[in-house]
């Protein structure tokens, strides 16, 4: 009797702590990941600063991310494209999401995934301006964002006696762009999506593409393990299914 | 005297009775949230489908009325070119400018030339004409016609720039103020139309979002617009927090809802409808508590009879005295069923009754509120007509060369009227655009041509009221006096026109149109008839219209105001609600079967809970009570625990059978447990408590209860 009764505590016994571990188990490493995604694009991302939450493309990639790479949990570090590569080299981020993709990726020192996306980029005018083609914009102002550059070079490429104005941020873009000060806006494709109206007309053909792709550190451990989850994540249609999730 | 020790049956059979009625409980509530949870999903998303639809339908007069709008600036700016062109090139100058700008109460007019400089001005231009934007005001395809309206709107300025071709390359610009015209634009087609009373619950509502930057576009609380919806209510179409009902529970001015957010197809506009968390509770708890209340005492009553009746002499067994509970357990059972029955019911009526009557004066207040923006509307769209007859009659003194056939009938081309007229200073017709001359003047003060004598008497202009003419199209006369050089009067002109925005303000602010879009679920709809003759005056099914409600299973006792209750619609029962104004009574319906038709499941489901439980009491608390009879009716010696040196309590016969029986029922409780554990993923709505607790959720733990 007592030998029974011995083993049937101890099975409780393991039975509770079993449930006890599952209820409460954290990732195997216990540590955060710290994902650099940008503020406020529409559907690539938005974030929250008061709860530390964001919804977005950036942000389901950051969460899948962090589970195949053995992560706990994922934080946010809102980046732009101008702050991404310093964050990373300072650490405050482990990676940055979305970053334009270079022509020679070794070079900058940051690792970089494979891109999972192409930003087209757009040329965006008013209807009132009667232009029907790219062309039309030989000699005439285009506003460009500050942090947006490779669209900018694509643009003179093609245009290149486009007069381009340089705008900080894309509200401030949108606001000249009605007013008339600027006859057209050079944007990548997530940021048209916003700036577009009824009103608006775009004008083709576009310039040229943007490549996406994560980045990370070169030189530090993690790096090449979020590189490594990354392209996993591409490969197996995780990161098309977020993708088209948002579209 | 003895010491009477409480009897360790009675003990057990409290458990037993508290056991039951926990589990009784637990169940009853799953099945009450289950239940609620999947009714509300359903009239939420059906809700979104009905706003769809809707919306939909009142697209087609928002166009029209924003092509209105820009129909205006355009004929304006078309006579003005008229009056500059008649008065030659060489009187272009800023004073003619500033002059007509003063006489025809325009904002600025601008003179430029095809590359947007400005040739002259009547006030400082509020727009470099030059930049790309308006190049559309100033590339004439070689017409006299207008160009289409450029706006130009943010935060700081809100205009509209109308232009008209002046020949030799050179254009005059109208710039008017965008928020005269845009106020006009909103009450013609506004949100408020479409979601002033699409709500389900009383207490719920519906906003518009952008999916361009997730702002909110339209709520009913001023003070929502324009806000993140993701920021501010951490919610948005597509999160991936959305449960498996689609249902969101977000937070809005501190107070919790469950919403439901849907694209409107073919737009970047989401809507998202909430109602409030506590409403969805009040259906639920109610119900809940005097259910369990009443098993909690049936229970008690139950085990106590058992307890009681298993001391009699004759029971010589747990057989025997289950076989003798069962009666009393019949019964009880059946008193519950009725109970849960008849509160169920009350329930449904009483939440259906206060929807009916609040959506009802919802219908009114909405009526009421529209009527006033049929006048505002009707205020605008004279004034419009107002400007274009002065602007005519300007143009006409001006340049008396104009009062001809030719001269006028251009007039009339340029301002897409169906008629301009000019009469003398006795009334008779000087000139048409027709050219039909005979046309004098009724002398009757009260006749609809009649009222324009006042225009010879002093009175500067005049709008008539639109009136239908014989082949029931609407028309409007608006007319305004010609002066001589002198400024004495030499007659009078007018202008006939369609007046397309108060015809569309009729149809889109009418009350049918209010009863169209009320947008309720299920088997509800509003109509209204008649108050007088009793007839119905609109009604879903077109067949009713005009007929006589009483006919129609009315009583005049349903035509009252407030009037609460059953009522018969075309043979069908109806739950109904009545609210009056002047002259119609409105009616919010809802189909008993469709009130009741939520009853069904849940109230099969309860009996079955209650069922369950009543089988467990009569199988457990004979057992416990009875346990220590043996077949031959000898009463073993009452042992109690720790008393008796012979036998520990655990292992004796009655102890051994009291532990059989707490685990018999123990193990029920487990078994349910598990399986809606196993199963909560098809069983659970991922807000129900039951589910909360079981993903560890809870900060309390297992411990549910408040």
């Amino acid at each position: 009797m007592k030998k029974k009764n011995a083993v049937v505590i101890v099975l409780l016994v393991l039975a509770a702590a079993a449930a006890v571990v599952l209820l409460t188990a954290r990732g195997m490493n216990g540590k955060i990941l710290n994902a650099g995604i940008r503020t406020d694009i529409t559907d690539w991302s938005l974030y929250d600063p008061v709860h530390g939450d964001a919804i977005g493309i950036e942000a389901d990639i950051a969460v899948r991310l962090a589970k195949k790479a053995g992560y706990a949990g994922v934080r946010y570090v809102p980046v732009t494209r101008d702050t991404g590569a310093a964050a990373l080299m300072n650490g405050d981020a482990d990676c940055v999401i979305c970053a334009y993709l270079p022509e020679d990726p070794a070079a900058d020192g940051l690792a970089y995934s494979k891109a999972y996306y192409g930003l087209e980029t757009v040329i965006i005018a008013k209807k009132s301006t009667l232009f029907t083609s790219v062309q039309d914009l030989a000699g005439r102002p285009v506003g460009v964002l500050a942090a947006e550059n490779k669209q900018a070079e694509q643009l003179l490429t093609a245009v290149p006696d486009a007069v381009l104005i340089t705008v900080p941020d894309h509200h401030r873009l949108s606001a000249m762009l009605e007013t008339g000060e600027i006859s057209a806006v050079c944007v990548p494709d997530d940021i048209a999506y916003m700036l577009q109206d009824d009103d608006c007309v775009r004008l083709e053909p576009a310039p040229g593409k943007q490549e996406v792709a994560m980045a990370a550190r070169q030189d530090a451990p993690a790096g090449n393990a979020l590189t490594e989850a990354m392209n996993a994540l591409i490969d197996d249609g995780t990161v098309n299914g977020i993708l088209s999730r948002w579209e | 005297m003895k010491k009477r020790k409480i009897d360790p049956r009675i003990i057990g059979l409290a458990l037993l009775c508290l056991l039951v009625s926990a589990a009784a409980a637990v169940l009853v509530t799953f099945i009450q949230n289950s239940c609620t949870f999947a009714d509300i999903s359903n009239d939420l998303s059906r809700e979104l489908d009905i706003l769809c639809e809707n919306y939909k339908r009142t697209l087609p007069v928002k166009q029209s009325s924003d092509e209105y709008n820009a129909r205006f600036g355009e004929e304006f700016v078309q006579l003005i070119s008229e009056i500059l062109l008649q008065g030659g090139e060489d009187t272009f100058s800023d004073e003619t400018l500033q002059q007509l700008c003063r006489d025809l109460e325009a904002e600025n007019l601008v003179i430029i030339d095809e590359d947007g400089y400005v040739l002259y001005q009547a006030h400082t231009a509020n727009a470099d004409f030059t930049w790309d934007r308006f190049r559309q005001l100033r590339c004439s395809s070689g017409t006299r016609e207008s160009a289409e309206g450029v706006r130009v709107i943010t935060d700081e300025q809100a205009y509209l720039y109308y232009s008209c071709p002046l020949g030799s390359g050179k254009y005059v610009v109208l710039t008017a103020s965008a928020e005269k015209l845009d106020k006009a634009n909103e009450e013609s087609f506004g949100w408020a139309n479409l979601l002033h009373n699409a709500h389900i619950g009383i207490d719920g509502f519906t906003m518009v979002g952008s999916l361009q930057d997730y702002t909110v576009v339209w709520a009913e609380d001023e003070q929502l617009i324009g806000q993140n919806t993701f920021l501010t209510f951490h919610t948005i179409q597509d999160d991936e927090r959305v449960n498996q009902n689609g249902i969101l529970t977000i937070s809005v001015s501190g107070r919790e809802y469950y919403s439901m957010t849907r694209v409107i197809p073919d737009t970047t506009l989401m809507l998202m409808t909430c109602i409030p968390k506590s409403e969805v509770r009040a259906l639920i708890l109610p119900t809940v508590f005097f259910i369990i209340l009443i098993f909690t005492l049936a229970a008690a009553l139950i085990v106590s009879f058992c307890y009681i009746r298993s001391r009699e002499k004759n029971i010589s067994s747990v057989r025997i005295l289950r076989r003798k509970m069962i009666p009393g357990t019949l019964v009880t059972a059946a008193v519950l069923i009725v109970l849960t029955f008849y509160l169920q019911t009350l329930n449904l009526l009483s939440t259906g009754m206060m929807q009916n009557e609040n959506n009802v004066s919802g219908i009114s207040n909405t009526i009421r509120e529209y009527e006033i923006i049929q006048e505002r509307i009707t205020e605008r769209s004279d004034y419009c007509t107002n400007s274009i007859a002065q602007t005519v009659a300007y143009a006409l003194n001006r340049f008396p060369e104009l009062i001809s056939t030719d001269g006028l009938s251009g007039l009339a081309d340029i301002i897409d009227c169906e008629e301009i007229r000019v009469f003398d200073a006795d009334g008779r017709t000087a000139a048409s655009s027709h050219g039909r001359d005979s046309l004098v003047l009724s002398t009757d003060p009260d006749s609809r041509s009649g009222e324009f004598r006042r225009l010879l008497q002093g009175v500067e202009t005049y709008c008539q009221p639109a009136a239908p003419d014989d082949s029931g199209e609407l028309y409007q006369i608006a007319g305004a006096a010609l002066k001589d050089e002198n400024g004495d009067n030499s007659g009078l002109v007018w202008i006939v026109i369609r007046p397309q925005q108060l015809i569309s303000a009729r149809t889109n602010w009418s009350y049918e149109s209010v009863l169209e879009n009320f947008a309720a679920t299920g088997d509800t709809f509003a109509f209204a008839a008649d108050k007088l003759d009793k007839v119905f005056t609109w009604f879903p099914s077109e067949y009713l219209i005009g007929k006589d409600a009483l006919e129609y299973g009315l009583t005049d006792s349903n035509f009252r105001d407030s009037f609460n209750g059953f009522l018969m619609l075309d043979g069908t029962k109806y739950l109904g609600s009545c609210d009056e104004n002047d002259t119609r009574c409105y009616f919010v319906v809802t189909s008993r079967a469709d009130v009741y038709s939520k009853r069904l499941g849940n109230v099969l489901l309860n009996i079955a809970v209650i069922i369950l439980m009543l089988l467990v009491l009569l199988l457990a608390a004979p057992q416990i009570s009875a346990g220590d009879r043996t077949e031959d009716g000898r009463t073993a010696e009452k042992t109690l625990p720790g008393i008796t040196a012979a036998e520990p309590w655990k292992t004796s016969e009655k102890g051994r059978k009291t532990i059989a029986v707490l685990s018999n029922v123990f193990i029920i409780f487990t078994v349910v447990v598990s399986l809606l554990y196993i199963f909560r993923n098809s069983l659970l709505s991922k807000n129900s408590v039951i589910r909360f607790v079981f993903d560890a959720r809870w900060e309390k733990g297992l411990n549910i209860f408040p």
